[in-house]
């Protein structure tokens, strides 16, 4: 790739270049992190980058790879924080996922939807809670009825 | 007389059409990104071309003259202010309620030309286009 004057600033130099802190809006998630190896055009005065047609189908396969690492990590942290409150295999039931599903994420042999993950970390974030509540929605679903709030003894 | 577009339209969409075009990160990639059914890079250059290709010469607004240094003449940036059609905001936008938004391109020649998009963001104060008509923030126009 040739080097040419910055049509942004018109002071300095674009040419391809890694750098460290770079991220990128993508899917639901507002920032992920790419590699500081990875070379985009940018300026050498004001820093702006440039993506063509190329680069853009590059930027989004190295971002999905991101994005995939991300949500097993999450995914990974999550099922382990609800395991203390509700056994792996009623949390399956809960969920409507088949059996072994869940270990077949945590070990990452499954890539997870952004739904499950957004769904697991709602709960993980108050395990014995919104558990709870989730048995009683699904109770009072079987029943007709609205769910019932939880005792305070329980 | 209503000034023009330093670079033609007709050159600016044939470029776009074919692929021959960057998008800055800042202000025409990251910025709207988050807006877009397809929260990808590819779904923002969808979305570049679409708009692109609807621009219109009533749609052209002012050009900014960019010196550069040691008097090496200038960098031209055409500046638009569109409406976009529905056709558009329904194929590309999270909720079509902003409309009208604010391009600013320009073309480099470097080895073969291309087409810089800049600025691809929706309007957040009113523009006066050259015709003379006034185009407006969406949520300006609904108050």
């Amino acid at each position: 790739m040739k080097t040419f004057v910055c049509p942004a600033c018109g002071k300095g130099k674009v040419a391809p270049r890694g750098g460290k802190g770079r991220s990128f809006p993508y899917k639901q998630v507002p920032a992920l992190d790419i590699d500081d190896d990875f070379q985009i055009p940018t300026c050498d005065a004001c820093g702006e980058m440039f993506i063509g047609a190329a680069l853009a189908k590059k930027l989004d396969a190295h971002l999905e790879r991101q994005y995939q690492r991300l949500l097993g990590n999450v995914v990974k942290s999550a099922i382990a924080r609800i395991a203390t409150h509700a056994p792996q295999q009623e949390l399956e039931q809960l969920l409507g996922l088949s059996h072994g599903y869940l270990s077949k994420l945590r070990n990452g042999r499954k890539d997870p939807s952004p739904t499950l993950v957004g769904e697991l970390m709602m709960l993980a974030e108050n395990p014995r809670k919104r558990v709870g509540e989730l048995r009683r929605h699904w109770a009072a679903a079987a029943s007709g009825g609205a769910p019932k709030a939880a005792s305070s003894g329980s | 007389m209503p000034e023009a577009p330093w670079h033609p339209l007709s050159e600016v969409k044939a470029l776009v059409a074919a692929d021959k075009f960057d998008l800055a990160v800042t202000s025409a990639t990251k910025r709207i990104l988050p807006h877009l059914l397809d929260r990808t890079i590819e779904g923002v250059r969808g979305f570049a071309r679409a708009v692109i290709a609807q621009l219109r010469l009533v749609d052209f607004a002012h050009r900014v003259n960019l010196p550069r240094p040691l008097r090496k003449g200038f960098i031209v940036h055409d500046v638009y202010a569109t409406r976009l059609t529905k056709t558009v905001t329904e194929m590309h936008l999270e909720g079509s309620q902003k409309t009208t938004w604010y391009v600013k391109l320009t073309i480099v020649t470097s080895g073969s030309r291309r087409v810089f998009v800049l600025s691809l963001h929706c309007l957040m104060d009113p523009i006066r286009r050259a015709d003379g008509t006034t185009l407006s923030p969406t949520w300006k126009e609904n108050e």
